[in-house]
């Protein structure tokens, strides 16, 4: 009976989809608990090096995988016979670091890496003058505050006058203060800012191609609207999730620098009711679905930028039954691609009717009929080609309800908190430091309704930025 | 000697000469005792979550504790700002050509000779124009000296410039084994019998605090 619970328990964790492959929401099912499940499932590279090759961890666990049944196992038989595999591994140490699987996975470790392993962290030694070791450190926070958010350390005065302050609590307001102070330079949110440099791997800027200020040598398209967009939803009281959902634009002013709302931009094409944020400006229909009657390669990009989840890691993989189609006859239906594509293709076609710069059709805009206007000669079947697809095993009618799926899933809110851990903590979150940065994306989405600058805040109260 | 050294010592030799004592060094620093580590040491960092400064913050830091202007900080060739030139080295990103969207993360290979060369570009600023400067000088001011020479590498003076140089690149005190290591160079540098041995004791103890692990990480 346990074991049918945690199969069905998996089905339903995958959506209204079928999950194929269902290993991320047989695991979870398993360890609900685990680092690898909050607000996520892990990914293939959790017992694959590259599916269907599996890693040491993956190998342990196919050896215990129904033993002696007929290869290839189907999905269901695949479920069922998975959670009893995991834990015939459970107290195995597959990757030989002297740490058994099972609490790898409780702590958040690879069980397949040995350089993956948890630490804990013993505080040694006697005290140290400059530093409370391992607890926050106010005078600590200080420093790195100032050079994080203002980019410049504080002076032996300002620190003089810091430690003098009357209390702790007094200290914490200052710091506070300190935050909106410095989100307000140009260091923040400047051209070329903190801001500017969260942005770039969502933005992708080619300097070859921008139009506009700063043109390049073929100039096609300004990406500068893209991080004023950017920017505004990331600072003051602004929702993020407008990222992805804003049906306005916005434009940089004067210095020190200002945003400010437009309904239109001589820079961008695509009418108000077709617009989703940054997906649907004149840069994103220019570079990534460019000359493509299925953009795949949009819909994959705004996955990774915004959502943190790369298809071609195989993260964020939610099959969807009888898909892929291959309406633009690509071979995506061979094994090998349709484990990818059964995710990346449905997400694609709400994108179908956005335009790039095909020279038959060079208008980066929304354009209904599209495949048949200006593709009817890529595949015989492209027409059929549904405006309806799914993201994250939800269907949707637009590029639009898209958005609003995507900006009302965990991914979202753990991706934005993730970007700006790594601006602030240095690095993507570890194993150890996992229950508060739940804790922070958790607010963030709930609490905080979607304002990065309360964000901030939280992350630079948390021990991973403030213990020494 | 180069002529514009000649030109820079020979003004030096003038200023001293003409206003030996009237430029008051900064006052003596706080010097803090070097903290007893114990049987099992200091306290060590839980995390080890040091951070490099990278471009921007370094060339900012840089210029405010030595009061000069951040594109003046350094230029190669006198042209072009080692800010840009070397920008990746630095741990900077490059969106917009190389399409480098996020940092690497490492220091690299080349990063601590970048990090000297500037280190070593901004303090030769702070040196030659406070050598000039006379009692507008800002960080090396009332140091007496005899000729090229510190006057006295064990007087207060000296360790006054120390205690600037660390508030105004560490924001904090010296330790006694600071100043002790900064006076001894004063002794080794002049013990070298080279032309300008308070210029370049200047120099020196400019650049090992900007260079530091302290001044260039956080």
């Amino acid at each position: 009976m346990h074991t049918r619970l945690l199969f069905w328990s998996a089905l339903l964790l995958a959506g209204s989809a079928l999950a194929k492959p269902p290993a991320g929401g047989v695991f979870c099912a398993k360890y609900p608990t685990v680092p690898e499940c909050i607000g996520r499932q892990p990914a293939c590279g959790m017992c694959h090096i590259a599916a269907p090759q599996r890693n040491v961890f993956g190998t342990s666990v196919e050896a215990n995988l129904a033993p002696g049944a007929a290869r290839p196992l189907s999905d269901g038989d695949f479920s069922m016979a998975l959670p009893a595999a995991l834990a015939a591994v459970e107290m195995l140490d597959a990757d030989g670091d002297g740490v058994s699987n099972l609490t790898e996975i409780q702590r958040g470790t690879a069980p397949s890496d040995p350089n993956s392993k948890p630490v804990d962290r013993a505080c040694e030694g006697t005290t140290n003058p400059q530093f409370t070791v391992c607890k926050y450190d106010l005078r600590y926070v200080y420093k790195k505050l100032l050079l994080d958010f203002c980019g410049a350390s504080p002076t032996f005065e300002q620190v003089k006058a810091f430690l003098a302050r009357p209390s702790d609590d007094d200290r914490k307001a200052f710091l506070d203060a300190e935050i909106d102070r410095c989100v307000a330079t140009d260091f923040w949110r400047g051209k070329n800012g903190q801001l500017w440099k969260v942005a770039h791997p969502q933005i992708r800027p080619v300097g070859s191609l921008k139009q506009g200020e700063d043109p390049g040598a073929i100039p096609l398209a300004d990406y500068y609207d893209d991080y004023a967009l950017f920017a505004w939803t990331q600072t003051d009281d602004h929702d993020a999730r407008e990222i992805l959902t804003a049906d306005y634009f916005v434009r940089r002013l004067g210095t020190p620098t200002r945003y400010e709302k437009a309904q239109n931009l001589a820079s961008q094409k695509v009418d108000q009711a077709h617009r989703a944020g940054n997906m649907t400006t004149d840069w994103a229909l220019t570079y990534f679905v460019m000359f493509t009657a299925l953009p795949r390669n949009a819909a994959s990009q705004m996955y990774r930028g915004y959502l943190g989840l790369d298809i071609a890691k195989q993260e964020g993989l939610y099959s969807v039954p009888n898909e892929p189609q291959d309406y633009d006859d690509k071979g995506v239906k061979q094994a090998a691609c349709a484990a990818c594509h059964a995710t990346l293709d449905p997400l694609t076609y709400p994108f179908r009717n956005y335009n790039g710069i095909s020279s038959d059709m060079y208008d980066t805009r929304y354009i209904p009929m599209r495949l048949e206007l200006g593709f009817s000669n890529v595949a015989p079947r492209i027409g059929q080609t549904p405006e309806r697809g799914v993201i994250f095993g939800q269907p949707v009618n637009t590029l639009r309800e898209w958005a609003q799926v995507a900006v009302a899933s965990d991914a979202f809110a753990i991706s934005t908190t993730t970007d700006y851990w790594k601006l602030l903590v240095g690095h993507a979150p570890k194993p150890d430091e996992n229950a508060e940065f739940v804790a922070t994306w958790k607010r963030f989405k709930g609490d905080h309704q979607y304002r990065v600058q309360k964000l901030l805040h939280d992350i630079v109260k948390t021990e991973a930025y403030g213990a020494p | 000697m180069r002529p514009e050294r000649l030109a820079l010592f020979a003004a030096l030799v003038a200023l001293s000469s003409a206003c030996p004592a009237k430029v008051d060094p900064p006052p003596q620093p706080m010097v803090m005792e070097v903290p007893d580590a114990g049987p099992s040491g200091l306290a060590r960092s839980a995390r080890g979550n040091l951070r490099f400064k990278g471009p921007e913050r370094l060339t900012t830091d840089f210029a405010t504790a030595l009061s000069i202007k951040t594109d003046e900080v350094c230029s190669e060739l006198g042209k072009y700002p080692c800010l840009s030139v070397h920008n990746v080295a630095l741990g900077g990103v490059d969106p917009y050509g190389p399409g480098l969207y996020e940092p690497s993360g490492v220091t690299a290979v080349t990063t601590p000779l970048v990090v000297e060369r500037i280190a070593w570009s901004a303090c030769s600023q702070r040196v030659d124009k406070d050598l000039v400067a006379g009692v507008n000088a800002v960080v090396f001011r009332g140091l007496p000296m005899t000729g090229p020479k510190l006057t006295n590498p064990d007087g207060p003076e000296v360790t006054a410039i120390v205690g600037e140089l660390t508030h105004r690149v560490l924001a904090r005190e010296p330790y006694t084994n600071e100043v002790a290591t900064y006076v001894k160079l004063a002794k080794d540098i002049e013990a070298t019998g080279t032309a300008e041995p308070a210029r370049e004791w200047m120099l020196s103890v400019c650049f090992a605090v900007l260079s530091s692990t302290e001044a260039v990480f956080y």
